[in-house]
């Protein structure tokens, strides 16, 4: 699934001579010399403490996603599917272990530069839509350009052709509350996709919609993906996980299965 | 008082016992205000400033009336009554006839014999008080006046003087400096005389009704030996009531009753109840200083109330969801308002008892200020710190009310949500029923303000005028929106409302005539209302300020600043009204305590004539025309004569003591006092002081003529009107030929020399006088003062007079803008709590904001933004209109008198004005910046 050129575009657009401490020039060489995946995760611990109750979410998860990849991430409701999500996106801390994305240790950066790296190199589709209320849907979609200090001009342009892509052409300046369920998460998705980032990570992104609407935003999704950007989507719905090139399967916080989605145990895979 | 506590206490606290009688809507309550103790105890501390405000009001007027009642432990003591008889040696006979009486209610009666002079200590370095009162009294029968030696004030004071000597009352002891041993003179009567002083005493209980005691004799000896022209001494009678100190107050009716029959043989003689009134003028100032803080302090409480009701409209959003859950699992409306009133309740509550405790701390502060503008000048005064239970329980009451009103209405308007909107948080729907009851209140709206203008003006009740038209204007409104859209509709409300504000003093100068503080609070909140109404309504003017600001490369930390004021609209507007309506108050104030700083030298040109020094000597010792004319540097001098006379203006039911000058010619030879009003027909100033003398039914009054309050709120009189005045011989009418613009010497009202001295009972010895050129005027007022200290001579220049006055006037000016601070205080914490809780209210906002790579600066700056978005706001809507209402009142309205005040930019309280709230408000917003800043996205995508 390595495609070298998609590695070059990806790297491109990191801020990796920044972050790295290393030359843009000689960054690049070493990732494609290397030919390093996007998202490497090794032994990732995190628990989640409350007063004296101690939860494992995840326990020492190892896991690679190649550049180009569309991974789903399955797995039984409270076994840890958003909370891998969030530690490998460096949204959340981490326990013990290593994250690592475009060959940044993402959890070793300021946040300050783990911020900046987000913005650059990563889109989210989060789960219940979480946009924001008191801003229109082409507002809410242009922020992570404005975040990336595009001109308010450009972002707004940029934002609604995404919006036009999505299928919401029409509906730019209404606010979530005037908008149905379908129509959030499109918005989500374009939210996520029109900075172009290097990966997408997904939770959850059809788990409110009717079933017509929900195979309208994988299809989004699968296309977005053949054009070269990485997705990570976690799912509890076992008849879409044949759209991947990978299925995880994590159970009580760690990883189960991991491969071709037609290898899974039937077992598993109804979870 | 206790009374109307515990009604008010009743009627809020019953209701929401009988809701808390059911479990569950008790539980549910408190389970909301438990599960997030911070925000309880935020929403609890800004509940408790407006009380705060309240109590510190009643703490200050509870100080004052103890303060001037302060006399009575001072100077009073048991004395009761005081009868004063014209011929001192009559003195002895009437106190026989008044002991053989036998008095009921009474438990003392002595004699005094009394004088006031100018003492000097004996030495190289002599210091001098010019007006000091010495008297002979037996210190036998001073300890068993009253019945009590203990409280008599003679207690420690020893046998009574021999000849030579002297027992001083600590205050002049200290003013001179003296101790036992020293020798002080004693100036009277053109003769001095030395004494070795016995002892000092405390200046307590009656022995402070004087303050140097001498032996009996000593006051004949001096009115044996005694000039021409000087005023006899004062022969009294002094009569105690049984009780203690002020209880003995109630008896003075039943006492005067029999004296006034035991001493019918006598003439000449009045009868003063010396502590009823001494009591009287205490509550009446300390009402007046309540009042003047309550007037001011509304602005706060004002705010106070916009921030009560800003947070419990936070928390009426945030419990949205979860109670329209209740109402779709069966809970009815009524339920829901129980639910949500007890957890306010709760607030409320404690908000009270917390707001009493700060209030007495913020009073005891301004108490302090308090002592040290007024004790300087006023030795009476014993300013202590009172505080009364009664008040405080009355405080407290008005605190929880305004609470509770707010937390119902609050919670009646949640209980009328939609179902389902609330549970998805949409907008609430609009509804027929919802359309048709707007349109109701509109109407209702609009008739009640066109009701309350119709009165105000035919009444002339200043703030039912003030407030009729911006009620009509504000109720039309929901009407207008339909009509003209609703940014229309807003601004013109709006707009009329600050019109109207503005120009009423204008428009209606005879309604306004006299408005009290009332009506300053009404105009200053009719127009924030309007100011922040057009604010709120301008929605597309913001957004393209927005747009411009991020095209200009304001960034994203402005535009997400921005956009939550803008979304929610009734928010920001409560925040802003609270903010710009305390930075009116204080710009107002500011521009008068600037005004009046400045202008002092102006103030004393509008009553010096002419003249450069203002000088009084002593009716014991009265100094002539000529003895001022010797001194070294003096040009000329213009005699006056100075008495109080009753005034009753023509219609008004009760008469006013006020002084009158009388002046001739002399006064006008190098200038005129200047007139803010006169007669039509005299075309000059001068023309009227001219044709004061020539014709005796004429008079010049000052501007604050029988005002015997503070501040504003009296009935102003013109030119033209007719006075009757109570003489030696009956009464006369005068009318009014023209009014002082100002008058800080307190000359009272100008007759001419020949009616005072004919028709009154006048006091020679006041003169103004003018310096030759070259003479420092300051320099010679002192030389004035040392040169003929043996006449009583207190000589200063007009500027150092006015300017003390106006000191004064400053400084209480200062204090009230001080006290406002509490107000700047609640604006700023309100705003640090609604900032903090929308940090709650947005935490998933922010979370994802963090998400998609927003830096944590740009969140913190977001919220600076916001927080600066409101405050300039509120300083530029505070500040520019309490400018122009300052302007307006000074150059077109005569609601401060007739005073030629130029409008001054008050450059250094603006500044304050400005960049003190801006300051303010963005370290309030500080911490729930930071906070905001260091939200975990993944955390806060987490949260529900």
């Amino acid at each position: 699934m390595t495609n070298p050129e998609t590695v070059r575009v990806a790297v491109g657009a990191s801020p990796i001579d920044d972050a790295a401490g290393l030359p843009y020039v000689d960054a690049v060489s070493y990732l494609e010399e290397q030919v390093m995946p996007i998202l490497s995760a090794r032994s990732v611990t995190k628990t989640y403490r409350s007063g004296m109750l101690e939860v494992q979410a995840l326990r020492g998860v190892d896991l690679d996603v190649e550049v180009g990849e569309f991974v789903i991430v399955m797995g039984p409701s409270g076994n840890g599917k958003t909370t891998l999500l969030n530690c490998l996106s460096g949204l959340d801390e981490i326990d013990e272990g290593k994250v690592e994305i475009e060959g940044l240790p993402i959890h070793e950066l300021t946040d300050r530069k783990r911020t900046a790296h987000r913005a650059r190199s990563m889109g989210f589709v989060f789960q219940g839509y979480n946009l924001i209320p008191v801003l229109s849907a082409v507002e809410n979609v242009e922020l992570p350009l404005l975040v990336n200090d595009v001109s308010p001009r450009t972002a707004r342009v940029k934002a609604a052709e995404m919006l036009d892509r999505v299928g919401l052409g029409e509906r730019v300046d209404h606010r979530p509350n005037e908008l149905s369920g379908g129509e959030q998460t499109r918005v989500t998705i374009a939210r996520a996709l029109v900075a172009e980032p290097a990966i997408v990570w997904a939770d959850e992104p059809t788990g409110n919609l009717d079933s017509e609407t929900a195979a309208s935003v994988l299809d989004l999704l699968r296309e977005v993906n053949t054009r070269g950007q990485t997705i990570v989507m976690v799912t509890h719905e076992g008849d879409i996980t044949d759209m991947a090139d990978r299925l995880v399967l994590i159970r009580d916080g760690q990883v189960e299965f991991d491969g071709e989605p037609a290898r899974a145990p039937r077992r598993l895979e109804a979870v | 008082m206790s009374t109307v506590a515990l009604v008010i206490a009743i009627v809020f606290i019953l209701p929401a016992l009988w809701v808390a009688r059911k479990a569950t809507i008790r539980r549910l309550a408190w389970r909301n205000l438990a599960s997030r103790p911070a925000e309880a105890l935020l929403v609890t501390a800004g509940t408790m400033l407006g009380t705060a405000i309240i109590v510190a009001s009643f703490v200050v007027g509870d100080t004052i009336e103890d303060g001037v009642g302060g006399i009575v432990d001072t100077s009073l003591g048991p004395i009761d009554e005081s009868l004063t008889i014209e011929d001192p040696f009559e003195l002895e006979a009437l106190e026989a006839a008044i002991a053989s009486a036998e008095l009921t209610s009474t438990d003392g009666v002595i004699s005094v014999l009394s004088l006031s002079t100018a003492v000097t200590t004996v030495g190289a370095a002599s210091v001098g008080e010019p007006r000091v009162w010495i008297a002979e009294i037996d210190f036998d029968e001073a300890r068993a006046f009253g019945g009590d030696m203990a409280t008599s004030g003679f207690e420690t004071a020893g046998p009574t003087p021999r000849a030579g000597e002297a027992v001083v009352i600590s205050r002049v002891a200290n003013q001179l400096g003296i101790a036992a041993g020293d020798r002080i003179q004693v100036h009277v009567y053109g003769a001095t005389s030395t004494f070795t002083v016995r002892q000092i005493i405390e200046r307590y209980s009656a022995a402070g009704w004087n303050s140097v005691y001498v032996a009996p004799g000593t006051i004949e000896g001096f009115v044996a030996n005694a000039e021409e022209g000087g005023q006899p001494p004062r022969a009294e009678v002094l009569v105690s009531n049984t009780g203690d100190f002020e209880s003995g107050a109630v008896f003075s009716e039943e006492v005067v009753e029999q004296l006034e029959v035991a001493i019918s043989s006598f003439d000449g003689v009045e009868i003063d109840l010396v502590k009823e009134d001494a009591l009287e003028d205490a509550v009446a100032e300390g009402a007046e200083f309540t009042s003047l803080f309550n007037g001011i302090g509304s602005f706060a409480v004002i705010a106070g109330v916009l921030l009560i009701v800003n947070l419990f409209v936070m928390l009426a959003e945030e419990r949205k969801t979860p109670l329209g859950v209740m109402r779709a699992i069966g809970f009815s409306r009524s339920q829901v308002t129980k639910v949500f009133a007890i957890e306010g309740a709760i607030y409320s509550l404690t908000a009270s008892v917390a707001g009493v405790a700060a209030g007495v701390g913020v009073g005891w502060i301004l108490v302090q200020v308090l002592k040290r503008i007024f004790l300087e000048e006023n030795d009476l005064l014993t300013i202590g710190f009172s505080l009364q239970a009664e008040s405080l329980m009355l405080a407290a009451a008005i605190g929880l009310g305004i609470t509770m009103v707010t937390i119902w209405i609050t919670a009646l308007r949640i209980s009328q949500f939609n179902v389902i909107a609330a549970i998805r948080d949409l907008p609430q729907p609009p509804t027929r029923k919802g359309k048709v009851r707007t349109a109701v209140l509109s109407v209702i709206g609009m008739l009640v303000g066109a009701g309350v203008a119709f009165l105000g003006v035919s009444s002339e009740i200043p703030t039912a005028a003030v407030a009729g038209v911006p009620i009509v204007a504000f109720s039309m409104i929901p009407l207008l929106r339909g009509l003209a859209g609703e940014k229309v509709a807003g601004v013109l409300a709006g707009a009329v409302s600050i019109a109207w504000g503005v120009l009423v003093f204008t428009l209606l100068p005879g309604v306004m005539e006299g408005s009290d503080i009332d009506a300053f609070v009404v105009q200053g909140v009719v127009m924030v209302a309007g100011a922040v109404i057009i604010s709120a309504s301008a929605t597309s003017l913001w957004s393209r300020a927005v747009n411009g600001l991020s095209r200009a490369g304001a960034g994203l930390s402005t535009r997400l600043g921005l956009v939550y004021p803008l979304a929610r609209r009734g928010r920001t507007a409560l925040l802003l009204g609270m903010f710009s309506l305390v930075i009116f108050t204080i710009t107002f104030l500011a521009v008068f305590s600037g005004i009046l700083g400045q202008q002092t030298r102006g103030l004393a040109d509008e009553s010096r004539a002419g003249y450069d020094i203002i000088a009084t000597s002593a009716g014991f010792n009265p100094v002539s025309e000529d003895q001022i004319g010797s001194v070294d540097g003096v040009q000329a001098v213009a005699p006056l004569v100075r008495s109080w006379a009753e005034f009753q203006p023509i219609g008004v039911e009760e008469p006013e003591v006020w002084r009158v000058t009388g002046f001739d010619d002399r006064l006008l030879q190098f200038g005129i006092p200047v007139l803010g009003d006169r007669l039509p027909e005299y075309s000059t100033d001068r023309d009227v002081f001219e044709a004061v003398l020539a014709e005796p039914g004429l008079i010049v009054i000052d501007d604050f003529f029988l005002d015997t309050g503070s501040g504003p709120g009296f009935e102003k009189y013109s030119p033209g009107d007719e006075i009757e005045i109570f003489t030696d011989d009956g009464s006369e009418v005068l009318m009014v030929a023209g009014v002082l613009a100002s008058d800080w010497v307190f000359a009272g009202s100008y007759a001419s020399v020949e009616f005072v001295n004919t028709q009154l009972d006048p006091t020679p010895g006041h003169f103004y006088v003018a310096v030759e050129e070259g003479v420092d005027a300051q320099l010679l007022s002192g030389r004035l003062n040392a040169e003929l200290i043996q006449y009583g001579m207190e000589a200063e220049t007009f500027e150092s007079g006015v300017a003390e006055e106006v000191a004064e006037t400053v400084a209480i000016l200062r204090l009230f803008q001080g006290f406002l601070s509490l107000g700047l205080l609640i604006g700023v914490a309100g705003l640090s709590v609604v900032l903090i809780r929308a940090v709650r209210e947005r935490r998933r906002a922010i979370g994802v904001l963090r998400a998609l790579g927003t830096s944590a600066k740009v969140v913190k700056r977001s919220f600076l933004t916001e927080s600066a978005f409101v405050a300039v706001q509120g300083v530029l809507i505070g500040a520019g209109l309490g400018l122009v209402s300052a302007y307006q009142v000074i150059v077109n309205s005569s609601t401060f008198g007739e005073a030629n005040l130029d409008f001054v930019w008050p450059w250094a309280g603006l500044a304050i004005a400005v960049i003190v709230p801006t300051l303010a408000a963005l370290l309030a917003a500080a911490i729930p910046a930071k906070r905001a800043s260091m939200i975990n996205p993944a955390v806060a995508l987490r949260t529900e």
